[in-house]
């Protein structure tokens, strides 16, 4: 089935937070942001930009009636700076005026003087100095100490990983409304509705019930708007509640890019030791996470970085600490993949330094060591795990010796261009890592004329949710998806929502929308019972293409006429129902248990061309072998592993976040932070789905999809890489992504006195 | 950049560069050092160290200054390695 947006998409119909009609009188705000990554307010003079005709008032943290709080995990950072500023981009002021142009021009017209303070913004410096965000965290099994004893090979090495914009096309904003008693509407582009209502409350002093937050779509989020969203909605919000006048403020790219954080940067030391015959026996790894000014997620990405940090591979000894490491830089948060990602890199360094001291391709030691169901990750869970089988699926249908040997061929008869390929395996937990977070409500209508009204909390942002709750519900009931209809995602019709986050949206909303719909379909086979003749049970009435069915025949009544005899008889035609995952939980005081509702598998096997005169380089083919239990969605879902690939390959070459040392970003327009476009996605993406019969937790067997093909993506940078050292065997580059082509430039021509990598 | 050779000998050459200078430059030097000189491997060579006496890259959000060198050199070099495959590198 097709996106149920995909034609207002095209058309440009599909309603954005910038496409809600405009009230009469609204007004619009835009945040005066420290110009300095740390240091004391000494003053501030909004005299000019007051004067100037149009601005309505300018807000600080005085005007604030609650508290001037929005951290999420910890209670650290401030909706608007009081005296201090701890990153360039923090909120100081809200400037609000008749117009954004008025506005905006204020801005220009602020005068603040700033005592400057020392700036970190290396996650190391912050560590050795105690700038730690939360304690740091250690996942460990079994005794590596005892491990490394019995190893042949022995590598140790470092990883890093750079940030990465989120880039959503749909830039953060709000539009907030008074309503009647002191409340306030929210239109909000937000994944986490119920974050920005509780937060907003706080700002406010005012309780949850008198904060509406409605979300139609996003124009994309990938984290970006998990928790970042809020604090442009509680501005809003708080110019709405003080100036009782509409408040919008929809950022512009560069504000947007200046203000928000990023995907954490990460460092990381490993220790890795194999054995003769290349097994793993022991791992050890440190990482520096990149928190930023204020912990947002970042405690919880660090979590999971823990959770990935032996990717799919089975390693019986390991001792995995994090580091979330507190900087002059915007906050850090979610962002597809939420720290797995960074994990993985940093073992599939070790393994390709490993392989290099082994005298083997890093294929052989991924290979063998490849986790089997059974085999226990080191946060204890049992895997059930589609590894192998993924990995076997892949060597079949790809032949990946073959490839092995034609670039081998091709590398040595063309001297300036070299080819590289490598095999990425991917493991994912599907499940929020916070267990109590896996929740979800849905409230199904059926109204007397027999369409279907379904809100849930789970926010459509492109990913095609919404299509896929509309296709639980015409499977449950059985009827034309053109009677059913899915709604905004509202905190009053639907509360205490998680955020659409964590591949688990629709995993969880789904299930919820299945109950309420199991729950209604009940009650209707019931009532068909009393319209038909000599029947004796309900049980053996069905619905069957929107006509009812009684021992698998078909009768003349109709979906229609069935709902309209159940309003007739006074029957509920509404349910609201909750879901909450099964099984899982985790005990974060022994760092062990049952995290995840499954794992998500696959292979991506990456070929590219360096060009070695240049240092660029083409993508030429992945080929992914990718376990989606049983797609209910092939379209959607072949959707979310091609664009989760390209992000994942954006991360890894050509996306490089730059601040100076002063905690400036450098990279903050599109002229200077280059995302993936048309001509270097690769040039063949050939997706195949391993076949399997086996039960899991998703959504009717359909595995989550959201996050985890972005992990194939860290297979070009290995691809890369050994095409760099097919043209200079002796070429020092080292495991520091992304792998712009100046990096591969400089690694294939190294300079004297230059680092490249 | 243009170049004009015949029977080996560099008739003309002009180079010119952008994002190594404070504006597109054209490499006087550079280019002029070429003219009636026999196409050699050396001479080029010698060409591309005037290159970079010519130009005075910065290190940026777009790159480093050391990256700008490296890749005008490469950038120059890849002209003479597609356009005469008979020199030797």
């Amino acid at each position: 089935m097709k996106n149920i947006d995909a034609i207002n998409h095209s058309k440009g119909l599909s309603i954005y937070l910038d496409d809600i009609p405009v009230s009469k009188g609204t007004l619009y705000g835009v945040v005066f942001p420290s110009p300095v990554a740390h240091g004391t307010i000494k003053h501030i003079d909004f005299s000019k930009a007051l004067a100037l005709p149009g601005v309505v008032r300018i807000l600080t943290y005085k005007d604030i009636p609650g508290t001037n709080q929005i951290g999420g995990i910890v209670k650290d950072e401030p909706l608007l700076a009081e005296t201090e500023v701890h990153f360039a981009g923090m909120p100081v002021a809200f400037v609000i005026a008749e117009s954004d142009v008025i506005a905006r021009h204020a801005l220009q017209l602020i005068e603040i003087s700033i005592d400057e303070l020392p700036v970190i913004t290396d996650p190391r410096e912050a560590q050795a100095k105690g700038q730690l965000i939360v304690p740091p965290r250690t996942f460990s099994i079994g005794n590596t100490n005892e491990a490394f004893q019995q190893c042949h090979f022995i590598v140790e090495g470092s990883a890093s990983t750079n940030g990465q914009e989120h880039l959503y096309i749909e830039t953060q904003g709000a539009y907030a409304l008074p309503v009647e008693n002191g409340g306030v509407k929210i239109y909000s582009s937000t994944q986490g509705p119920t974050a920005v209502q509780r937060h907003t409350a706080d700002v406010l002093g005012i309780p949850m019930h008198q904060i509406e937050i409605d979300v139609t779509r996003l124009g994309g989020g990938f984290g970006g708007k998990e928790d970042q969203a809020t604090a442009w909605s509680a501005l809003c919000a708080l110019g709405a509640f003080i100036l009782k006048k509409p408040v919008k403020y929809s950022l512009h790219r560069m504000e947007d890019m200046r203000m928000t954080g990023k995907r954490n940067p990460y460092t990381a030391d490993y220790k890795i030791g194999l054995s003769e015959d290349l097994k793993i026996l022991a791992y050890e790894v440190t990482f520096y996470q990149n928190a930023g000014a204020a912990a947002d997620l970042s405690p919880a990405v660090l979590e999971r970085t823990l959770f990935h940090c032996t990717n799919s591979y089975y390693v019986p000894n390991v001792v995995a600490t994090a580091y979330s490491c507190k900087t002059n830089l915007p906050p850090n948060t979610a962002f597809r993949g939420f720290g797995g990602p960074q994990g993985m890199f940093v073992i599939e360094a070790a393994i390709s330094k490993a392989a290099v001291i082994a005298g083997v391709s890093a294929e052989v030691i991924q290979e063998k060591n490849l986790i089997a169901t059974g085999n226990v990750f080191p946060y204890g869970q049992i895997a059930d795990s589609e590894a192998h089988a993924s990995w076997n699926l892949a060597d079949k249908t790809f032949n990946i010796s073959n490839l092995d040997r034609s670039i081998k061929t091709f590398n040595e008869n063309i001297k300036y261009f070299k080819k590289g390929m490598s095999l990425m395996p991917i493991c994912f937990g599907i499940s929020f890592t916070k267990t109590p977070m896996n929740n979800a409500r849905a409230l199904v209508h059926i109204y007397s004329d027999g369409s279907v009204n379904i809100s849930t909390g789970a926010v459509e942002m492109g990913q095609g949710v919404n299509t896929k709750m509309l296709q639980v519900a015409a499977n449950v009931f059985s009827i034309g998806t053109d009677r059913i209809k899915l709604n905004s995602t509202n905190t009053f019709r639907i509360a205490n929502t998680s955020p659409s986050a964590a591949s688990a949206t629709a995993d969880l909303n789904g299930a919820a929308v299945k109950m309420a719909c199991e729950t209604l379909y009940d009650r209707l086979t019931a009532t068909a019972f009393h319209m038909l003749d000599g029947v004796d049970s309900s049980e053996n009435i069905s619905i069957v293409d929107e006509w009812i069915y009684y021992n698998n025949k078909k009768t003349n009544i109709h979906w229609k006429q069935l709902v309209a005899e159940a309003f007739i008889r006074r029957v509920n035609l509404s349910e609201h129902a909750h879901y909450a995952t099964p099984v899982i939980h985790f005990d974060a005081k022994i760092e062990k248990g049952h995290p995840f509702a499954y794992h998500v598998y696959g292979v991506a096997v990456t070929e590219v061309t360096v060009d070695c005169i240049r240092g660029i380089y083409t993508i030429d083919k992945v080929n992914i072998v990718h376990d989606f239990g049983k797609s209910m969605n092939t379209d959607i879902d072949m959707g979310q592993i091609e664009g989760g690939l390209v992000q994942g390959i954006g991360w890894m070459t050509m996306e490089e976040i730059v601040y100076d040392q002063k905690g400036i970003l450098k990279s903050n327009a599109l002229s200077t932070y280059k995302v993936p476009d048309i001509y270097s996605v690769p040039k063949v993406i050939d997706i195949h789905a391993l076949p399997t019969e086996k039960e899991n937790l998703a959504i009717l067997q359909s595995k989550a999809v959201g996050e985890p093909p972005l992990m194939y993506g860290i297979g070009t940078y290995f691809a890369i890489r050994n095409a760099i050292l097919a043209f200079n065997p002796s070429s020092p580059v080292g495991y520091d992504a992304p792998m712009t082509p100046e990096k591969v430039l400089m690694a294939l021509y190294p300079q004297k006195d230059d680092e490249t990598n | 950049m243009h170049i004009d050779v015949s029977e080996d000998i560099i008739q003309q050459c002009s180079i010119s560069a952008g994002g190594v200078n404070p504006y597109p430059t054209y490499l006087t030097s550079s280019s002029a050092f070429l003219k009636g000189k026999v196409l050699t491997k050396e001479n080029i060579e010698q060409m591309l160290e005037l290159v970079q006496q010519e130009i005075a890259p910065i290190s940026d959000a777009r790159g480093t200054a050391s990256y700008k060198r490296l890749l005008l050199n490469q950038l120059i070099k890849a002209h003479f390695i597609k356009l005469f495959p008979s020199i030797e590198w």
